[in-house]
């Protein structure tokens, strides 16, 4: 039996299928072309330097500023400079502990004050037991003795 | 877009600096925003920053150096 002629392509079918897979490869080529082009486009700095100047001038500036380094504090390390410092805060100390010392007057005053503040209590605690405890201020009961 | 552009440039721009016939599509789009929203003096210096990038990235970075020197050294 020979085949059914209509599961065989013909001839002019095949040269469409042809044209039609030439004409994918070209435009798959002219896509990656366009693609690569885009891609190139956007790794250019000059792009973005055309499209957002202002932001790159502000970032341009921005990374000048903290590319500079603070300022470092440095601390003498000679024995000359470390004296000086040692002779300044031994000098500082005694003056703290001259001031601290009590004068005549003060310990006077401080003692006058003391006595006052110890009067007052003994007073308050005096008033305050004589209210809380009015039987205690009677005249003690005679005793009759038999 | 392009048609718009080309429309705006032939009413707003009588600058003889304007590049309507040379610069990109995304240079004469950033001039017209600059020049509808600041004016002509502001559109002005950035075709200047926009046509000189080195020397305005150099320009930026040493500025940015200087301010930091100013204010963390002194």
């Amino acid at each position: 039996m020979s085949p059914a002629p209509e599961t065989l392509p013909s001839t002019s079918q095949v040269d469409r299928l042809r044209q039609e897979m030439r004409t994918i490869r070209r435009e798959m080529g002219e896509d990656v072309e366009e693609l690569v082009e885009q891609a190139e486009r956007l790794m250019d700095w000059h792009y973005y330097w055309q499209r957002y100047p202002w932001a790159c001038v502000g970032a341009a500036t921005l990374l000048g500023y903290f590319v500079v380094p603070g300022r470092t504090i440095t601390l003498p390390t000679d024995e000359r400079s470390l004296g000086k410092i040692a002779e300044r805060l031994s000098g500082e100390v005694q003056k703290a502990g001259e001031s601290k010392k009590p004068s005549l007057l003060g310990s006077l005053i401080s003692m006058g004050t003391g006595m006052l503040l110890r009067g007052a209590a003994a007073y308050v605690t005096q008033q305050l037991g004589k209210s809380l405890l009015p039987g205690s201020n009677a005249r003690p009961e005679e005793v009759h003795h038999g | 877009m392009v048609d718009r552009l080309t429309q705006y440039e032939q009413e707003r721009s009588p600058a003889s600096w304007w590049p309507v016939a040379g610069g990109s599509i995304e240079q004469r789009s950033t001039l017209a925003v600059m020049q509808r929203q600041f004016g002509d003096w502001c559109a002005g210096v950035t075709k200047w920053v926009i046509e000189h990038p080195e020397v305005a990235l150099t320009g930026a970075v040493t500025t940015g150096v200087v301010l930091g020197w100013l204010i963390k050294r002194r």
